[in-house]
């Protein structure tokens, strides 16, 4: 037994540094696209009523669930490398794209996001729109919240299957997913607002990093370049962006600052 | 375009037609909303896809060692996203 006991501690933290930023990266990534559903749905629960919000959720939720169920089992039909290489860059990209925008939103360049605001556009929109109603669902309103739900969906299951397809860690990656989906709900439900205290931003900060590093690695992987390190390398990559990324924030702060003070000045 | 207007605001779209919309919309709003999942500033996603395509195929045509080509796929996409903030950073100086 005592033999086997650092074999068995090796293997259970190979399996955290592989679990960790799968679930971590997963749950952040999906948390956010969930608050941003959130908001609709509650901005339509609010003028519409609970019914019809409910029933353009579940029918989205039900389109998600027949897409992934349709279009899931294709993907073990991809050759191992191609699929690294294409969700590599895949996640690279769409990692990048949040990154670059948590640093400029960080500096000061660009407004940063308020679901206040949304909820309050969303309301003015629907209360400025007749409704529709057939079986006491008001159909402009559910498709409202259908279309939210589907659209900020198809964000979270790529996300899932980018994270989770490539290194068996799909399961994982649908455990934060959804562990993120409960929480936002539980939230929802309780505070009935949108959740303007997120710290939309940073989140998006760590999980640009998180995806953009997935990306980096896969990429790698896939063209059969090999990181020192192993799976190690998740980490390291995510280290090196993190700083890189604050170092960004820094040098274009300074780039923004002297207009501030000769407006003030 | 059946079309009424309401002093509240902004013209609206008879139910009919707001009916129609979503329907009709959601296909493109679905293909939009993929495409922005990737491609939000057109010139960083056109960068990294050139760079990766380059450090993929063009690296191991070089004479590079094989231990140094995943730090440099890995320096070549900090210096475009850096180059890319900068870029943004001076634009908003000059456009300000």
């Amino acid at each position: 037994m005592r033999v086997y006991r650092p074999l068995l501690k090796q293997r259970s933290l190979t399996m955290w540094h592989q679990l960790a930023p799968t679930l971590a990266a997963s749950f952040l990534a999906s948390f956010v696209e969930f608050v941003e559903a959130l908001t609709i749905v509650l901005a339509v629960w609010t003028v519409r009523g609970w019914r019809s919000a409910v029933a353009g959720t579940v029918a989205g939720l039900l389109l998600l669930v027949i897409l992934v169920v349709g279009f899931g089992p294709l993907l073990h039909l991809i050759p191992i490398g191609t699929l690294q290489l294409a969700v590599g860059a895949l996640l690279l990209l769409f990692g990048m794209r949040w990154l670059r925008k948590a640093i400029l939103r960080s500096a000061g360049i660009i407004a940063l996001h308020d679901e206040q605001k949304a909820f309050a556009e969303e309301t003015k929109l629907l209360s400025a729109t007749r409704a529709h109603t057939r079986h006491g669902i008001d159909l402009v309103a559910a498709g409202t919240t259908f279309n939210a739900v589907l659209l900020e969906g198809v964000e979270v299951v790529f996300i899932v299957v980018a994270l989770g397809a490539t290194n068996g860690m799909l399961v994982p990656a649908s455990v934060g997913a959804l562990a993120a989906g409960v929480l936002v709900v539980l939230i929802g439900l309780v505070v009935h607002k949108p959740l303007a205290r997120v710290p939309e931003n940073s989140l998006k900060f760590v999980v640009g990093t998180l995806l953009s590093s997935f990306g980096v690695f896969w990429i790698g992987e896939g063209a059969g370049f090999g990181w020192s390190g192993g799976d190690l390398a998740i980490v390291a990559i995510a280290l090196i962006l993190l700083v890189t990324a604050l170092a960004s924030i820094a040098a274009a702060r300074r780039i923004v600052k002297p207009i501030a003070r000769s407006r003030v000045g | 375009m059946n079309q009424k207007t309401t002093d509240q605001g902004p013209p609206i779209d008879s139910p009919r037609e707001v009916l129609k919309k979503p329907a009709g919309h959601l296909l493109l709003a679905t293909v939009a909303e993929i495409w922005s999942l990737f491609v939000d500033d057109g010139l960083l996603a056109f960068a990294l896809v050139a760079w990766c395509a380059f450090a993929v195929w063009g690296l191991p045509v070089l004479t590079l060692s094989k231990t140094m080509r995943a730090p440099t796929l890995l320096g070549g996409c900090i210096v475009i996203l850096v180059g890319d903030v900068m870029a943004t950073a001076l634009r908003g100086r000059k456009g300000k």
